[in-house]
């Protein structure tokens, strides 16, 4: 569709309101990412790293929401049809620059969170140098924590803080899916292949570990807790043999 | 094509003909419409028993009955309501819409229908055997260790699958060479171009999913290894066949939807769709792209963080020509004399819900913040923002839109608003608190949870009464209205597109002269509207 000649009505209010509005829709995405946090406790190095992400998103998610519903919301108000009028509307076809401009600020903006999501993906996944390996074994409807290194099994998670962990997970039935909300990490737990997972926890604490993939009757309570204890409260559990 | 042959009938003549294996688009389009309508509500009622299930954190139903409820609520939602409704549209429209008498294959076409209505009930059988309780994902190996319903689910969603390929096939055939004399492809209504993007991935994408149904099948019953690792089977052999159909099936749910919305805003807007062509090529484009995502749905599996990141970048890329079309809708808005009647009611919800929807969905695009909220009820109020937010709302703004025509009777205005508003505040209730418990820590699929997360349960339970009680006006609305409603013309809402131009309901045979398109379908306002009424 080619540009129609389009009649000055259609613009006259793009002024002082509309440039308000824009700064009413960037102060609010700034503000929203910048202030409101719908996160659980965070507890991890990773924690930080998804937080800082997940806010950027929502501050920028937000500021579209307003701007697209207020747009929306004041097309209804001003074209409404009033009583008594018969009329019809403007016969406006397109505009190519309106498609160039909603089509390329959008993908520059997507383009963008993918580099930003992008550069966290490979940050995260780095693997840690003198981690304490743990092996997370799921069955259905237990989690089983195996410290090799210390021959100590627990049916609870026990870390120390600030210090990297390294799980590796296995399934010994279905598809289990370890989540540590407080860690914002989930990993699957496979049958028979081995998958990882890399966290360091920053805050002393007794946090939920669910499962989150459907496991059969047992899923919703195949919960446990992980413990992220100091340095010295740690080696004594070790040193206990865990349990 | 009037002739009856044996137990084949074409046309409605009295109300049997409905219940029979008939021929006429139309009669297989209401078929359609009414028997996905009344899967909706059974789906419907199986999803209150979860939300009373989950008033109180610990476990009321037996966890298998639960688990077996959510199962056949999403299955039947998706398979039998939200894909098979919008070829039911389809059906009744596309023939219309393109000036034709019929489909191009009217046996294939009730064939598909009744194929429908087999694997519905192959799916719901399932009950006398032990119900599938693996979730409409059906995961191996959990699903090897089902009870017999598994086998039945697999075995229906084949059949659906069958059904929902042949009536693609009939969709593109039809549009393709039963065009009227004038119809250039520049001149079709929107919902045709939804359909032919549709149908090209119903195409493409089905048999990937019947292929995974029966391997499992073989899995289950023939004792052969695909996804068992004893037998040296993978189980993310499941997942990859599994979502390279599953994901393009929500653009399978949702490009219809569209194409729906963009018939209707124009009319009650008084105004030509603005970027016709943008808003066609997007929906071509999101074809293609639905096939380039699937592996978003496997990013906490431990795969290489390259092929994250090369998913995570084609997941965002959609949003793309997703805002195109939300952008193209309220710019045909812009400047029209809108009346806010309940099909235009339904359509702006539809934009204002969708659009919530597609942000969240950005969000779990990106690898590092799905890895957080992945399988949690942040997924769940996601996919219901862009299902129930945009798909549903575009479906029930369908209902009343061609109600007059498809009944030759008006519905009750009054009613339709009361259905909307009831519908938004509802949705929002039960759909919105969702984000906030996954983003907390509660999963998804699951009978218990923990007690912190009770309050907010109650609330989105409490939305979805809501939900439930909205549903009743329109059911009144349509029934009452059908039976004894005002006469309806054949042209309603002074429409352009050609279904608005033969009587309400139309004949057998859909135009009593064959149509000839010498304008475009929405070409609205002023200068063009005094032309037609000089022309009068």
């Amino acid at each position: 569709m080619s540009d129609t000649n389009q009649p000055q009505g259609i613009h006259r209010s793009a002024g002082p309101g509309a440039a308000l509005f824009t700064l009413f829709v960037l102060a609010a995405g700034i503000l929203v990412g910048r202030y409101v946090n719908l996160m659980p406790t965070s507890a991890s190095i990773e924690a930080a790293v998804i937080d800082r992400l997940f806010s950027i998103m929502l501050g920028i998610a937000f500021a579209i929401f307003i701007l697209v519903e207020g747009v929306l919301l004041y097309t209804i108000l001003r074209f409404r049809r009033r009583k008594g009028h018969e009329g019809e509307g403007v016969p406006i076809h397109g505009s190519n620059r309106l498609e160039l401009a909603w089509t390329f600020i959008p993908a520059l903006i997507v383009f963008w969170l993918s580099a930003v999501s992008g550069r966290a993906i490979f940050s995260l996944d780095a693997p840690p140098e003198d981690a304490l390996r743990v092996r997370v074994v799921a069955r259905q409807f237990t989690w089983q924590f195996e410290y090799p290194e210390y021959g100590v099994s627990s049916h609870e998670l026990n870390v120390p803080i600030d210090v990297p962990v390294e799980l590796e997970l296995i399934s010994m039935d279905v598809i289990h899916s370890f989540w540590v909300p407080a860690f914002r990490l989930k990993r699957d737990a496979l049958p028979m292949r081995e998958t990882r997972m890399n966290f360091t926890a920053t805050i002393v604490g007794e946090y939920p570990v669910v499962c989150a993939e459907l496991c059969g009757a047992g899923h919703a309570v195949m919960r446990t807790r992980v413990f992220v204890q100091e340095r010295e409260v740690f080696a004594a559990w070790l040193a206990e043999g865990g349990g | 094509m009037s002739a009856r042959r044996g137990f084949i009938r074409h046309g409605a003549h009295s109300w049997v003909d409905y219940f029979t294996f008939n021929t006429d688009h139309k009669v297989i389009g209401v078929q359609y419409l009414a028997s996905t309508f009344v899967f909706f509500i059974f789906a419907g009622v199986l999803a209150l028993i979860i939300r009373y299930e989950l008033l109180d954190p610990t476990p009321t139903l037996n966890p298998n009955a639960y688990n077996a409820t959510f199962t056949l609520h999403g299955s039947v939602m998706i398979f039998l309501f939200v894909i098979p409704v919008m070829a039911g549209f389809a059906n009744y429209l596309i023939p219309l819409m393109i000036g034709a008498d019929d489909m191009a294959f009217p046996r294939l076409n009730a064939l598909s229908f009744w194929l429908l209505i087999l694997g519905g009930l192959t799916i719901v059988s399932g009950n006398f055997l032990g119900q599938a309780d693996t979730g409409w994902t059906a995961y191996a190996p959990l699903s090897l260790q089902a009870p017999d319903g598994q086998t039945l689910w697999a075995i229906g969603a084949i059949i659906i699958g069958t059904s929902s390929t042949i009536g693609a096939i009939n969709f593109l055939v039809t549009i393709g060479t039963m065009r009227a004399p004038g119809l250039t492809p520049g001149r079709l209504p929107l919902f045709c171009w939804g359909m032919i993007a549709t149908s090209i991935m119903v195409i493409l994408a089905t048999p990937v999913l019947t292929t995974a149904l029966a391997l499992l099948v073989l899995e289950r019953m023939a004792g052969m290894t695909f996804f068992a690792v004893t037998g040296g089977g993978d189980p993310l052999s499941w997942q990859n066949l599994f979502w390279f159909y599953s994901h393009p099936a929500v653009y399978i749910m949702i490009l219809p939807a569209m194409g729906l919305i963009s018939e209707i805003l124009p009319v009650f807007s008084r105004k030509p769709i603005f970027g016709y062509r943008a808003i066609a090529a997007s929906s071509m484009a999101i074809a293609l792209l639905g096939f380039l995502v699937w592996a978003h749905h496997m990013f906490t599996t431990g795969m290489d963080p390259a092929v994250q990141a090369a998913f995570m970048v084609t997941s965002m890329i959609i949003a793309v020509p997703t805002g195109v079309k939300i952008f193209n809708w309220i710019g045909t808005m812009w400047g029209g004399v809108l009346d806010l009647r309940t099909p235009m009611l339904f359509a702006i919800g539809f934009i204002a819900m969708f659009v919530i929807g597609g942000l969240s969905g950005i969000t779990l695009a990106s690898v590092p913040v799905d890895t957080h909220v992945h399988d949690s009820y942040y997924i769940v109020g996601h996919l219901h923002y862009v299902l129930f937010g945009g798909s549903v709302l575009a479906v029930f703004g369908a209902f009343y839109f061609w109600f007059p025509k498809i009944t030759g009777k008006m519905y009750d205005e009054r009613l339709g608003k009361l259905h909307f508003w009831l519908t938004i505040v509802g949705f929002n209730l039960t759909f919105f608190p969702m984000h906030w418990l996954g983003l907390q820590g509660m999963p998804r699929r699951v009978v218990a949870y923990a007690p912190e997360f009770q309050a907010t349960n109650q609330l989105i339970s409490l939305g979805a009464l809501f939900l439930a009680i909205g549903v009743l006006p329109f059911i009144y609305n349509l029934v009452v209205s059908w039976a004894r409603g005002p006469q309806a013309s054949s042209n309603p809402w002074s429409a352009l597109t050609l279904e608005w131009q033969t009587s309400s309901p139309p004949p057998i045979g859909n135009f009593d002269e064959p149509p000839v398109v010498t304008h475009g379908p929405y070409d609205y306002g002023e200068p063009l509207m005094r032309r037609e009424a000089a022309a009068d």
